[in-house]
């Protein structure tokens, strides 16, 4: 049973409240809302009809109060996204789909998943071929990080701030003998749980799960003034709380993240995010995979999401590939950003002086090997023949295949 | 005051410019060297339309020409001189 069902079947309590979403982005409105009070397990739109499942009561005056706080914020002025190229099937009902797949791997807690073979070789794979398409070009130095990065670094980005509800936090236990003797025994007599939170004494929280990549390429180069324009790629470990939204497939707590971020003046900048969407453009009509490159805007919490939003749009500072995910919708696979001087100010990192601009691409490896299953089968003798040969030339390569 | 010294005093302030910071000129590009950010773009709006009496919508404001502390007197002068005449 999908860990989605587990939870509705715990759902004791059921509201409904009518509340126009306006001008309001309705997929924002609809993501939010998940974060609006603790124990929420589902969220549903019709109309302007909002049911909420909830895992204990709630006063419903609260939840509609809250819900109208996130509507005013998701309201903006109009900033509209631009198709750069878009790539259809000639009928998505005949996309086999990921509910035909049995392939997706074990859910072991709401967005944790565990993955298996074929799914596990497709991501290896496709993380090689990102590399070979963008290294090349690039020619990006290799950086490994760690999983999780100081609280500092992400508040100096402010990341902290502008996506609070994403934050998964990492603590050790307190380090006293008598902290540790009590928790052993404890975890010897017991399965631990989340309800024993409260008789453990965890140590100050000095680090986070990376929520991206790329924020350690700008820390670990915090004071430096690089002599010359500069890509690097890592690929970490990411995570993202989404409460109920990990409901939805794609939507991991814990995935892949393929970066190739870039260092130096304006124009380099620019013309690598312009290269970067090229190949992006080239990869999707050679591999066939269906979707769509658009602008897009980073989706803040914060209460200043109408100017962040707006800006972003407006400058064009983020484009996104939506890959389909038949039967139903479609899921961002890569994200191509620019920063301009916001993460150079923020470590003081310089270019002869200069402030600098950085930009990044990502890519999320799971989503993307989400979409090619979704889109073309897990048998990959049914693949477009570019894939269908460029992965087998892979596989044949490959000492687990 | 003229209106290039009235964006380029607010931008300074705005944007907290050390005095000997040889980059800030009226022709530096605001938004790639962080002079300006979604906030301080919203401000100079405001200040715009309240001190100058001139409404630079979001759309125009993104244009390349308002890129720069000088396209923006420019505009703004050209805007101003319309609706006098």
């Amino acid at each position: 049973m999908k860990e989605r069902d587990k939870r509705l079947r715990k759902v004791s309590h059921s509201y409904k409240l009518d509340r126009s979403l306006g001008d309001a982005n309705a997929d924002q409105c609809l993501y939010a809302a998940a974060f609006l009070i603790p124990g929420i397990l589902d969220v549903k739109l019709s109309g302007d009809t909002w049911t909420f499942q909830t895992t204990h009561p709630v006063n419903p005056q609260l939840l509609d109060d809250r819900l109208a706080k996130i509507i005013e914020r998701y309201t903006t002025a109009g900033a509209s996204s631009e198709v750069l190229m878009e790539l259809l099937p000639e009928r998505v009902e005949d996309l086999p789909g990921l509910e035909s797949s049995e392939t997706l791997g074990q859910e072991i807690a709401l967005g944790l998943n565990v993955f298996d073979a074929p799914f596990a070789r497709i991501v290896r794979f496709l993380d090689d071929a990102m590399l070979r398409r963008f290294g090349p070009e690039f020619t990006p130095r290799e950086e490994i990080y760690p999983n999780v990065i100081p609280m500092e670094s992400l508040s100096r980005a402010n990341h902290l701030s502008g996506f609070p509800e994403h934050l998964n936090f990492v603590s050790h236990l307190h380090s006293d003998v008598e902290n540790l003797d009590a928790f052993a025994a404890l975890a010897s007599e017991t399965i631990l749980s989340a309800a024993d939170n409260s008789k453990i004494q965890f140590a100050p929280t000095e680090l986070v799960h990376n929520p991206s990549t790329c924020y350690h390429c700008y820390a670990r180069r915090k004071n430096d003034d690089i002599k010359m324009d500069t890509a690097v790629t890592a690929i970490t470990k990411c995570h993202r709380y989404e409460a109920s939204n990990h409901s939805q497939l794609g939507r991991l707590m814990e995935f892949s993240l393929r970066e190739v971020i870039f260092l130096g003046t304006p124009d380099y900048v620019r013309e690598t995010r312009s290269r970067c969407l090229d190949i992006v453009a080239e990869m999707a009509r050679e591999w066939s995979i269906f979707g769509s490159l658009v602008s897009a805007s980073d989706p803040f919490f914060s209460s200043d999401y109408a100017s962040k939003s707006t800006h972003q749009y407006r400058l064009a500072l983020k484009y996104e590939y939506k890959a389909l995910l038949p039967p139903h919708g479609a899921v961002s696979i890569l994200s191509s950003n620019l920063h301009g001087p916001t993460f150079s100010k923020a470590f003081s990192i310089t270019q002869n002086g200069r402030p600098i601009n950085t930009g990044c691409i990502g890519f999320g490896l799971e989503r993307f090997a989400f979409a090619i299953l979704a889109q073309h089968g897990a048998d990959s003798d049914h693949w477009p023949a570019r894939l269908q040969a460029d992965y087998k030339t892979w596989c044949a390569n490959d000492p687990l295949s | 005051m003229d209106t290039l010294t009235k964006i380029r005093d607010f931008i300074r302030n705005q944007a907290k410019v050390a005095a000997e910071d040889d980059l800030f000129t009226d022709d530096v590009d605001l938004l790639d060297y962080g002079y300006l950010d979604s906030f301080g773009t919203v401000a100079l709006i405001e200040l715009i339309d309240k001190e100058c009496n001139v409404d630079l919508s979001n759309v125009d404001f993104y244009d390349a020409q308002f890129r720069t502390i000088a396209g923006i007197a420019a505009a703004v002068d050209e805007r101003a001189g319309q609706k006098a005449s």
